[in-house]
């Protein structure tokens, strides 16, 4: 990879676990928190990321080192190569790759994406739980909430009759 | 990485993995997971446990209509019955979210109610409207107009009176976007106004002149408004200054005059009801829509006369125009000696539903572009359906002084219609610096009777009311381009002309 061309302006990321990534700061900037820091000023050795893991932090910046876009990276020559709707194309199978993980992983993805704001991440990981809920019986949105149903058998046919439309 | 994940999930489906404790996550992200659910989804979940339902978890846009409930309108039940099916499934949502009677720990960003309400649901619509202050919502919607049944003076005592009181002053200091449609409204001597308000909405509306202008007044941050059919106005004319307001529309609404001083105001949309607009401080307003109501009417109003030719001076500043317009009207250009000094981009959508019987209407234009000097660019869009005679007519080209600086001009609909050739030849002989012209026989304007959407190639789809040009039935297409080709397609064009 011919990406660390002279003048290519480095951040180091360091996790609360004590790991230290070292990013290019337009990827880094794919986080508006970490880019307002950067604006800011506030990024002249390493930036610490609270309550994100090793572990996590290394996925996120996987995702944000294939979502920066083209441009930055090679000059403004890469997007001309291929197509966007390739591009887009290629994008979506990696985020399908990507999100393959385990329900804690994707749980604490969201909070990273949410904590760093990360709009592209924070929408791929919602998405899938989005889609649970919207497709699976209540059964078994309870178990992947683990969620224990606490009703007695008459509290929730009342429940069910006052909002009778919404199961219909 | 990847075995380690696909060990994990190995366990995960032995069941003896991870869960997803949605309620764990930071409050603004479980409110964004849940805006992208449905309110069915989002209200059967609280059926999931006690816990769950106790939290109070709630949709942060809630849009209740006959869709959310999937409501039947068919006319074999009655309307009363509808209404109290879809007020009690609005209190089912929201009796979990209250947990006293006049408290809520749930914020919202959108409450919108809209549905076929009248006066006598007041006491229903009342506790939304407490509901819908109390959760902070910033954008909020009555909706009533849903199967109008009842227009004019004597249908106000079916209309909800809405009480602005209530958002008057700290207590609707959220509020920035309010929508009422169907209400009924007289302010109190005490109101001061909605401290945050910068849209506001009055569709079938009554309210007095006086309590328009100091409702108007008093929403010092207002940036646009939109008042369309409320037939109890008579004029708008406040003598104040409305320093924020960028948009104003007033449509389908009889009115004497619009007077205002809004010296920031850059859009303005408006139709032939208004007998007479003045906007004298309002030095950048940049874009007018100008709709003619009387278009779709077989007679004719002389009063018309006197708007078009005071048009330009009502829109003294005017860079883009559009007009939805016949071209009987277009005619009455003819008469306008006032110019649209500024104007650079006009966007004309002609109706030839009725007519035209000979080609006089040609004249009109013509002296409307010699009207604007330094037009650059000209939009005309017809009927994409007109049919096409047999018999081929001899076209000259209209006369008319040269135009210096139309560069672009788009013709689609383009049929053999009395005047449209002869027009359009005008143009390529006369606008010297010319450099496109571009002739579609195929796309044009949808009959928009009553869409009122406006076609164009420029800004088209910038917003619900203008769209692109769309290809109709094909009848006549080929004649249809035959007949450009034969009468326009010369050598000394081809360099500026393009025939879809």
């Amino acid at each position: 990879m011919a990406t660390r061309e002279a003048g290519k302006k480095m951040i180091m990321l360091k996790s609360p676990d004590g790991m230290e990534f070292e990013v290019e700061e337009a990827v880094a900037m794919e986080s508006q928190t970490i880019r307002k820091m950067i604006e800011d000023d506030c990024a002249d050795t390493a930036i610490l990321i609270p309550n994100i893991n090793s572990k996590i932090l290394s996925r996120v910046i996987e995702y944000c080192n294939k979502h920066v876009p083209t441009t930055g990276a090679t000059g403004a020559a890469a997007s001309d190569t291929v197509a966007p709707a390739a591009l887009a194309e290629d994008l979506k199978i990696w985020d399908a790759e990507f999100i393959k993980v385990n329900r804690a992983t994707r749980f604490d993805l969201i909070q990273a994406a949410s904590y760093l704001n990360i709009k592209g991440l924070l929408d791929l990981t919602s998405q899938t739980t989005i889609d649970t809920i919207s497709d699976n019986s209540l059964e078994e949105i309870r178990s992947f909430l683990s969620t224990k149903n606490d009703y007695l058998p008459e509290e929730e046919q009342t429940i069910r009759r006052e909002n009778q439309w919404a199961f219909q | 990485m990847d075995q380690q994940s696909s060990q994990e999930l190995l366990i995960e489906s032995k069941g003896a993995g991870f869960t997803m404790q949605l309620e764990l996550l930071p409050y603004d992200v479980l409110r964004d997971i849940l805006s992208r659910l449905s309110i069915k989804d989002v209200v059967r979940m609280s059926v999931l446990s006690r816990e769950w339902r106790q939290q109070r978890i709630c949709h942060p846009d809630l849009v209740l209509t006959k869709d959310t409930f999937g409501i039947s309108t068919d006319m074999n039940t009655k309307r009363a019955s509808r209404a109290a099916e879809f007020i009690a499934n609005v209190d089912s949502v929201l009796r979990p979210l209250w947990s006293t009677c006049t408290t809520t720990t749930t914020t919202l960003d959108k409450f919108v109610v809209e549905f076929g309400l009248r006066r006598k649901n007041k006491y229903h619509i009342d506790k939304w409207v407490s509901f819908s202050i109390v959760s902070r919502a910033k954008h909020i919607a009555f909706h009533f107009t849903f199967d109008v049944d009842c227009f004019g003076p004597g249908c106000d005592q079916y209309k909800y009176v809405f009480p602005l009181c209530r958002l008057s002053g700290p207590s609707g200091s959220c509020v920035t976007s309010l929508i009422l449609g169907y209400v009924w409204l007289k302010l109190p001597p005490s109101f001061c106004g909605i401290i945050n308000l910068r849209k506001l909405t009055l569709n079938t509306v009554s309210i007095s002149d006086d309590d328009l202008r100091c409702l108007l007044l008093s929403c010092a941050l207002l940036e646009s408004i939109n008042i369309e059919w409320c037939d109890s106005l008579s004029s708008l004319l406040i003598g104040q200054e409305l320093c924020r307001l960028q948009y104003l529309r007033v449509r389908h609404c009889e009115l004497k005059m619009i007077e205002l001083h809004a010296p920031n105001l850059t859009k303005f949309e408006f139709d032939d009801y208004v007998m007479q607009t003045v906007l004298s401080d309002s030095s950048k307003l940049s874009e007018a829509i100008f709709v003619s109501n009387l278009r779709v009417l077989d007679g004719y109003d002389d009063v018309l006369d006197y708007m078009f030719t005071e048009l330009p001076t009502a829109l003294p500043h005017v860079h883009t125009l559009l007009l939805l317009l016949t071209v009987n009207q277009v005619e009455r250009f003819s008469n306008t000696r006032d110019c649209f000094m500024t104007l650079r981009h006009l966007n004309m959508n002609l109706d030839i539903f009725l007519g035209p019987y000979d080609d006089s209407w040609v004249m009109g234009f013509v002296n409307l572009l010699e009207l604007a000097p330094l037009l650059e660019e000209l939009e005309l869009h017809m009927d994409r359906d007109r049919f096409c005679f047999e018999n081929p007519r001899t076209v000259l080209a209209a006369q008319g002084p040269p135009h210096r600086h139309l560069r672009s001009v788009y013709m689609s609909g383009f049929c053999d219609v009395l005047g449209l050739a002869e027009l359009a030849l005008y143009i390529l002989r006369n606008a010297t610096v010319l450099q496109r012209m571009v002739v579609d026989p195929v796309a044009g304007m949808m009959d928009n009777a009553l869409t009122e959407r406006f076609c164009s190639v420029r800004n088209g789809g910038s917003s619900e009311e203008i769209v692109f040009p769309t290809d109709g039935t094909q009848k006549c297409v080929g004649k249809k381009r035959m007949f450009a080709k034969n009468n326009l397609d010369k050598e000394e064009f081809c360099h500026v002309l393009t025939i879809l």
